[in-house]
């Protein structure tokens, strides 16, 4: 990014940003200075993608025509602690409407990628086409500026995403790599893969420790296009920290922001699967299929109970102090951390054991681990076969697949390894695919097309709006425990004015887990960039953002049907939950009139 | 100088935008009490049924105070409560 004019309050035509743009088919590159059109493009990620998304028709998601887009926000690669993100964009082929029309989607992982590529040159990088042979793109600082090539990626096929990562770090020093496994490269028959992106732990541990841009099939796009991996070159490039970037980075991994996410004894709770203690207190730990039944059994999966039996070591991306990572080990007979195992975090944990129905420590790590190597989406893949092994527990007579139910791990396992392998379409293509297949999706757990995260959808009505996922693009999945309000008024307002905001730092460049206010991520761009953006002006560009992803949805097909929860909710509430029961069929009929009388117009106005 | 509560998000736009709060107290129940009196939308979030809400996590100077002495763990001036959620995405 370079500023142009000198002003001291730049517009955005004077923010250059560098975008190299890569015809995968011709292997033609080009690199080019772009001016910025409005604020949400200068601070990048889903705020600039999605503007260059909506530019092209897409009829079907595997199509040349269908661009991915790599890019980053304004702090990735600098010195504000987290500012390591990398955003996927593409039309989705998981996410689709109900007329068969792909979605926009976007998909955020952390790691160190998206800094290389920062300090290679890079801004955004675009892949046009499809090879018609494996490729590996390889994007590198040069004596004259960034450069871009493609190498022959026969080497990497059929490896796993980390033997992906080791194979390339072999050959490139200085860099991080974005690849996929075995599922990206399953792309007809697996919509559900995730884009790996290494991190400085796993390079030198030689652990399979990446970091996962895991929602809506960003993977699989890298697989249909032919590009089985992105090497990013760059030495690093670190700048000199000024006292108020040294205070904000000392806000982030010390102040309340992020101790939901850091260690305990550290003025933390133990990271996101600590979540499991609140969410049991009030029955509403996804269990076999989000069907909590009211009992004690999601303690077995609680970290005291885990760490009875194995080591746990807080971990953390390059230069972060928040350590979110919370990494299982084999614990040795001086009790210290041996082989590693898995990675524990809310979402693989839940929606590979309790919502499966696994309890056994060895178990959830071994299907963890390999829904990871093998670079699926644990929230897909997890809640895929939850419903499969739903079906097959109402249906004894005529069960699908290898006939498996909850708790069984072999059957789980060859599950989850045949659809990463591509030999499992049907999974492999999701759950609402899957459930309408057999005439009974009012139990298959997703929304719009995009399987729901580990939080019960009879407690938040905002999935129906959130627009690249469930829990991390509306706010409201927390909101019915922490307060209990089942007014209209309350839940307009969280989904209009507040919950959507969460996605601020989907253009910023910073992990959603700093924690940071607006007033500290104003600090941070003024810091690292010289800009000034008032809070008015960063909250607006943010509402602008969130609202073009509901116009592409509507352009894509998306109706009022669509906007909708799983029919289990409204048609056979589960009287087991410790929390307000409010999701009539009435209520969320009339809550959406009321959400859309807001949006409706904010949107009139972007389509305009 | 008292007690420094600082609040993440959505528990400082209740307070009307103020990430930090300085009270006056001798236990962290009455810090709390102090603050919701001071910031009265925080207190039906603070507050359930007139006890302190369990989905919530309040840490003095980095323990959780679940591991001390909950609400009636003594402190002083200086001190530092942080208060957050406890449920976050990820």
């Amino acid at each position: 990014m370079r500023i142009v004019n000198g002003s001291a309050t730049p517009q955005p035509a004077d923010v250059l940003y560098r975008r190299c743009t890569i015809d995968l088919g011709s292997g033609a590159v080009r690199i080019e200075e772009v001016p910025c059109a409005n604020l949400e493009d200068v601070l990048g990620g889903f705020g600039r993608s999605f503007q260059m998304l909506a530019q092209r028709e897409i009829k079907a998601a595997y199509v040349p025509e269908n661009r991915l887009i790599v890019n980053t926000g304004l702090l990735t690669g600098t010195d504000v602690m987290t500012g390591l993100r990398t955003y996927f964009s593409a039309y989705s082929p998981l996410k689709v409407s109900s007329k068969g029309l792909p979605s926009a989607m976007w998909s955020a992982g952390s790691g160190k990628f998206g800094s290389k590529l920062k300090w290679a040159g890079l801004d955004e990088v675009i892949f046009e086409g499809r090879s018609a042979t494996p490729v590996y793109a390889v994007l590198s600082e040069g004596p004259d500026g960034p450069r871009a090539e493609l190498k022959p990626a026969d080497a990497l096929r059929g490896l796993d995403t980390h033997e992906k990562i080791m194979h390339l770090a072999g050959d490139y020093p200085d860099a991080h790599f974005a690849v996929i496994g075995q599922a990206g490269e399953a792309y007809e028959n697996c919509y559900m893969a995730a884009v790996a992106m290494s991190t400085e732990n796993q390079l030198k541990s030689h652990d399979d420790k990446c970091r996962y841009a895991g929602r809506g099939g960003m993977g699989s796009m890298m697989g249909y296009k032919n590009l089985l991996g992105i090497v990013a070159q760059a030495k690093d490039k670190l700048g000199k920290l000024t006292p108020d970037l040294r205070d904000l980075n000392r806000a982030i991994a010390t102040g309340p922001g992020s101790a939901k996410f850091r260690e305990t004894g550290k003025g933390g709770t133990g990271g996101t699967w600590s979540n499991y203690e609140p969410l049991h207190k009030v029955h509403v730990v996804p269990e076999l299929n989000f069907r909590p039944r009211g009992d004690d059994q999601p303690v077995k999966m609680m970290r005291p109970e885990i760490e009875k039996h194995f080591a746990i070591k807080a971990e953390s991306c390059w230069r972060c102090g928040i350590n979110c990572h919370k990494n299982v080990y084999e614990r040795t007979p001086e009790g210290k951390p041996g082989k590693y195992l898995a990675k524990f975090d809310y979402e693989p944990v839940n929606l590979l054991s309790t919502n499966v129905g696994l309890e056994d420590g060895h178990e959830v790590a071994d299907v963890i681990r390999l829904v990871d190597n093998l670079g699926m989406d644990s929230i897909s893949i997890g809640t895929t076969v939850a419903y499969v092994l739903d079906y097959n527990q109402r249906h004894p007579d005529k069960p699908l697949f290898n006939g498996a139910t909850f708790g069984q791990h072999a059957k789980i396992h060859e599950l989850i390894d045949q659809t990463g392998r591509g030999k499992l379409p049907e999974i492999g293509h999701g759950v609402k695919r899957l459930s309408e297949s057999l005439h009974e999706p009012g139990y298959a757990m997703q929304v719009k097309g995009l399987e729901l995260p580990a939080y019960i959808p009879d407690t938040n009505p905002g999935y129906a709006w959130a627009i690249a996922g469930g829990h991390m693009s509306m706010a409201t999945f927390m909101l019915l425990a922490l307060q209990g309000d089942t007014s209209m008024d309350y839940w307009v307002d969280a989904i209009t004015q507040k919950g959507l905001y969460q996605v601020r730092d989907d253009l910023l460049g910073s992990c959603k887990f700093a924690g940071m206010n607006h007033k500290m991520a104003l600090t941070a761009l003024k810091e690292v960039t010289g800009l000034d953006v008032t809070q008015d002006e960063l909250l607006a560009a943010t509402r602008r953002a969130f609202l073009r992803g509901l116009v592409l949805e509507q352009r894509q097909g998306y109706d009022d049907a669509d906007y909708t929860l799983p029919a289990q909710v409204f048609e056979d509430p589960n009287p087991n939950l410790g929390v307000p029961s409010f999701l009539t069929p009435e209520f969320f009929s009339e809550l959406k009139q009321r959400v859309w009388a807001v949006f409706r117009p904010e949107m009139e106005q972007l389509s305009a | 100088m008292g007690v420094r509560i600082e609040l993440a998000h959505m528990l400082a736009d209740l307070a009307g935008g103020a990430d930090t709060v300085e009270v006056e107290a001798d236990t962290v129940g009455a810090a709390l009490r102090a603050l919701t009196a001071r910031h009265p939308a925080l207190a039906a979030l603070v507050w359930r049924d007139g006890r302190f809400n369990d989905q919530l996590v309040a840490f003095l100077n980095r323990h959780d105070v679940r591991h001390l002495q909950a609400l009636d763990t003594p402190v002083q001036s200086g001190d530092r409560l942080m208060l957050i959620t406890a449920v976050e995405g990820g």
